[in-house]
């Protein structure tokens, strides 16, 4: 029986490697376009794509203070559920971005939110999140919180819950804030609506929306 | 290019072969780990208030993304798994980049994002890890 494979002469199999072997570079430089055009898009998928580009902070280093990766614990606290979450303020791989991402420390997940690196309160008085599991529907909610910074001409926070309640938060140090929420307001089906700044003299600088909606 | 004269047994001809499985395979891998970065499945476009966006379910996804034209956009992330429909990592902020990464954990899951006031945007889920 004859062989599938005919013995070609030796040039036509070096074209043919030479063949393959330029096309395997054009399809690794398609490759690399593709990815190129993520640059811009999201944050931790700016430069190239590998571990030390995974967004935004790998979880690793001291608990407090200054990480291995410069990134900063502006504050600890553990969620409804007791597991302990950082508050973690850091900028992007590529330095064009600031995030403060609340961190479970338990999992390494991660939520939270990036704004350009020269207006890091993306035109506000405060930066801040509410993250939670569970959902949508409230009553099925769990471990919700709110992580914030806010600027320093800030001078007082309060969140304001769906019962119209008005419950202030303290400013640590670095200007961070957090509120867990208890979970039996969940229950009962209240919530946070707002987050609201306030100055020194009392007066209202900044009102952000939250709340969870589904 | 010239190659030393092959062992007995071993032809030059399956060394060529061999070259060229090499190549291929090495150039399917690069342009496959590239493809497993992640997609936007929504925008960049203009979204209502009250607007949201699913990507397709995968065990691979642990991050999304949405974000804005600038920052000032109330809007939300999450993830749904596709056993409970459950919400995970759900964040919901204003800021230019609203993220959320939620670890492979063999669940399939899928990337949610909505709008809760009038912006442009888009969506991106993938897999941090490829």
């Amino acid at each position: 029986m004859r062989s599938p494979f005919r013995i070609k002469p030796r040039r036509v199999l070096r074209r043919r490697v030479l063949l393959v072997v330029g096309l395997a570079l054009l399809a690794a430089a398609s490759a690399g376009a593709v990815r190129a055009s993520l640059w811009g898009g999201p944050i931790g998928l700016t430069k190239s794509v590998d571990k030390a580009d995974a967004p935004p902070f790998p979880v690793r280093g001291p608990r407090n203070g200054l990480r291995p990766d410069g990134t900063r614990v502006i504050a600890s606290f553990k969620a409804a559920n007791g597991i302990s979450h950082d508050a973690v303020l850091g900028s992007s791989s590529d330095s064009k971005k600031i995030c403060l991402l609340d961190v479970n420390l338990a999992t390494g997940d991660e939520a939270g939110g990036c704004n350009p690196t020269d207006d890091a309160f993306g035109g506000r008085r405060f930066l801040m999140s509410l993250s939670y599991d569970g959902g949508p529907a409230i009553g099925s909610v769990r471990n919700a919180h709110i992580i914030g910074l806010a600027a320093s001409d800030v001078a007082s926070v309060a969140i304001v819950s769906s019962d119209g309640a008005r419950k202030d938060v303290a400013l640590n140090a670095s200007g961070a804030f957090v509120y867990v929420v208890p979970p039996g307001e969940l229950k009962r089906g209240v919530q946070p609506v707002a987050v609201v700044a306030y100055d020194a003299s009392g007066k209202q600088v900044d009102r952000q929306a939250t709340g969870i909606t589904g | 290019m010239s190659l030393a004269r092959p062992a007995a047994g071993f032809s030059r001809t399956r060394i060529w072969r061999l070259v060229v499985t090499g190549a291929v395979v090495s150039a399917v891998f690069a342009a496959t780990a590239d493809a497993m970065v992640g997609y936007y499945y929504a925008g960049p476009k203009s979204w209502a208030n009250g607007q949201d966006a699913s990507s397709s379910y995968a065990t691979t996804h642990n991050f999304n993304d949405m974000s804005a034209s600038s920052a000032g956009y109330d809007k939300m992330t999450t993830f749904v798994d596709n056993v409970s429909y459950s919400w995970h990592n759900t964040v919901r902020n204003t800021a230019y980049e609203t993220i959320a990464r939620w670890a492979s954990n063999g669940t399939s899951r899928k990337g949610y994002c909505k709008a809760y006031t009038s912006l442009y945007a888009y969506c991106f889920v993938g897999n941090s890890n490829a």
